[in-house]
């Protein structure tokens, strides 16, 4: 069994950028089931960033390979469509995953007698409002928790559909990218929503991390200051992240003896801006990952590493899996928080994903092979008029990377 | 291992046997832990304190979203309010206490803040108790604009002769790993520094409870719940009514 999964992780992709996706896609779950003891373990407790800052940074890497390079091979509206086909893509899977999520929560709030589940998921709207609720859902402008990930993602596609003949100059798409983030942050501007004022993860700040990685998807080069120099300031970072978390934090009456404003700013690290600070743990986090995981590291081919790559290489419906789950694992910790269902609810939570990663991994390959099968045959003389034009389910991408590859075999375009 | 020496095992009761006597104070039977830090009025609540004469009424408007209005049927006596007005009848009988209660769920501060204006042109009050934040963190709106409406509301409360005593969070799991509720958090102590104001740390005292294992109520069954939910409200309302009668005590 584990060897058959073992073998729908495709190895000729960056396995690093797949089996970190696929760690963050596990974290992700975990942090979402309130109570679980697992999440005492996750990256949220060791840096000022989390996994959703892992998640896009390799998110931008991975666009920035798909459609960068198929921007400098096909030209900018052939990328920049395939970009937008993509978020399209994931639009049809929030609004599907909207509604698989609002029926789980508003039924085990009934049934359960729960109705605090509705404040707290900021799920009330659909009952009180339930005409307007679909329209804000559909606008994107109605995000309950967990909700509010997906419509990001999208959003950062298109910014990044815009963004991409920039890629050319990765400078000037970096000071770009930054002169948003910066305009956003001073001057508070966010995309809105119907009761809060703006969007839980701001499109607008988030983009520059999604920018960085498709910059150092694109252009890897040489870094800007010695490498040496750059471990340090990294490893400082990452210190500075702890001292943060487990001294200021934990103890805010030592922050008396601290500047004014320096304590205000260690208090207001805030997520839905990607303040500086997470900016900064994230990039620190993922230099130093660079220098110890080299591309070929033997230990991306073992046996822990397959089911973070194939997760990570299948990220839609293991993110959108992962909604569920964690909603039923909370659930079932509310029946039972001891130590039986904490292990129970973690270890039957990752193998569902896992499950769903390897089932997403077959099919693909099971499209694919059909597809080549069938173009083999159209090309037979007289086959071709009586066979419909090959669009098994294969050739339906399951990310960014895979797009490409679709992109590539679909015109034939010679690979630069 | 070696063998304990009595001092060690004067040691080791002396551990066992201090959180019983330390508990000694609070009421047992009900099992309502709260411990003083949570019932220290930061200032003095000198309208109370003139409601508590001897003979006279404290009036008390309490506005709040969902939990204000308590877990049973009526929202006037089973909700911490409620209870509060309850405590404080105990603690003294010679004043009457009376509890207007005005809330519904998911309502923000904004909207709580109507209700508190147009309840104080009916009629005065001697105490306001406004529960807010919740609604707030989760729908993740302006910390900015959350902390200009708590200082117009304690604004409008003190300029109508009465004290404020502001409710944070409720506490659950849910809410600290997916809310950002410090920002929150920290508008109501803000406003909690205001003259006439005192915050009552409410997500402290039952993130206390949760930890020691004493009221969870996301932790329990469903035949349990009500249950649960009654004794938080009963305990709340106590750790409220010595937080006023503090306040009522302190030298403006």
């Amino acid at each position: 069994m584990g060897l058959a999964c073992m073998k729908l992780v495709r190895r000729q992709r960056e396995l690093r950028v797949d089996f970190f996706r696929g760690l963050a896609l596990w974290w992700i779950f975990v942090d979402h089931i309130s109570g679980n003891w697992l999440s005492y373990t996750t990256l949220h407790n060791f840096a000022l960033c989390d996994a959703t800052e892992v998640f896009v940074l390799l998110a931008g890497y991975s666009a920035g390979l798909a459609y960068g390079r198929s921007m400098l091979r096909n030209g900018w509206l052939f990328a920049a469509a395939d970009a937008v086909r993509r978020a399209w893509t994931l639009y049809v899977a929030h609004i599907f995953l909207f509604v698989v999520f609002s029926a789980q929560v508003t039924w085990s709030a009934a049934a359960l007698d729960r109705a605090d589940y509705l404040d707290e998921i900021n799920l009330d709207a659909l009952g009180s409002n339930p005409y307007e609720a679909l329209l804000r859902a559909l606008a994107l402008n109605f995000q309950p928790a967990f909700l509010d990930i997906l419509p990001m993602y999208i959003v950062l596609l298109l910014i990044f559909a815009l963004l991409l003949p920039l890629l050319r100059w990765p400078a000037v798409l970096g000071a770009v990218s930054f002169a948003i983030y910066a305009a956003a942050r001073v001057f508070m501007l966010n995309l809105p929503t119907w009761h809060g004022d703006g969007w839980y993860f701001n499109p607008l700040t988030w983009q520059l991390l999604f920018m960085l990685g498709a910059i150092l998807a694109i252009a890897p080069g040489e870094p800007p200051l010695p490498r040496r120099l750059l471990d340090a300031m990294s490893a400082a970072m990452l210190l500075v992240g702890l001292v943060v978390i487990y001294v200021v934090w934990e103890r805010p009456g030592l922050t008396a003896a601290l500047p004014i404003r320096l304590a205000r700013t260690l208090f207001s690290i805030d997520k839905e801006g990607l303040h500086p600070y997470r900016l900064a743990s994230i990039l620190a986090l993922a230099w130093l990952t660079t220098r110890l995981v080299p591309p070929n590291a033997a230990w991306l081919s073992r046996n822990f590493a397959w089911p973070f790559e194939l997760c990570g290489q299948h990220s839609l419906p293991v993110f959108c899996s992962s909604i569920f789950l964690s909603f039923v694992g909370r659930l079932a910790l509310e029946l039972d928080d001891r130590w039986a269902m904490q292990i129970g609810v973690n270890v039957g939570g990752a193998a569902a994903l896992v499950a769903v990663a390897a089932l997403a991994a077959w099919y693909r390959e099971k499209g694919r092979a059909a597809a080549a099968r069938d173009r083999a045959e159209a090309a037979i003389p007289g086959l071709a008029a009586s066979l419909a034009p090959a669009s098994g389910p294969g050739n339906a991408p399951n990310d960014a990377v895979a797009l490409s590859e679709t992109a590539r075999a679909d015109t034939g375009l010679p690979q630069g | 291992m070696k063998p304990l020496k009595p001092c060690h095992v004067l040691a080791l009761l002396a551990v066992l046997v201090a959180p019983t006597l330390a508990q000694a104070d609070t009421p047992a039977a009900s099992g309502c832990v709260i411990p003083s830090e949570f019932t220290e009025a930061t200032t003095a609540l000198p309208q109370v304190a003139t409601a508590l004469h001897p003979g006279g009424t404290l009036d008390i408007l309490a506005v709040g979203s969902a939990t204000v209005l308590g877990p049973g049927k009526s929202p006037a006596a089973d909700g911490f309010p409620g209870r509060a007005a309850e405590a404080l009848r105990a603690a003294r009988p010679g004043i009457a206490v009376q509890v207007d209660v005005e809330g519904s769920r998911g309502i923000s501060a904004a909207e709580q803040l109507d209700r508190i204006r147009e309840a104080l042109k009916r009629r005065p009050y001697n105490l306001v108790l406004w529960q807010t934040g919740t609604v707030e963190a989760v729908r993740n709106t302006s910390p900015g604009d959350f902390a200009s409406t708590l200082a117009e509301g304690a604004e409008l409360v003190t300029s109508a002769g009465a004290d404020l005593i502001l409710v944070d969070m409720q506490f659950s799991r849910f809410l600290r790993a997916n809310a950002n509720v410090d920002p929150y958090e920290e508008a109501l102590q803000q406003a909690g520094s205001l003259p006439g104001v005192v915050l009552f740390h409410r997500y402290e005292l039952m993130r206390s409870w949760v930890a020691e294992g004493r009221i969870d109520l996301e932790r329990a069954d469903r035949n349990n719940r009500q249950a649960v939910a009654e004794q938080m409200h009963v305990c709340l309302g106590r750790a409220i009514a010595r937080l006023v009668l503090d306040g009522a005590d302190k030298q403006p």
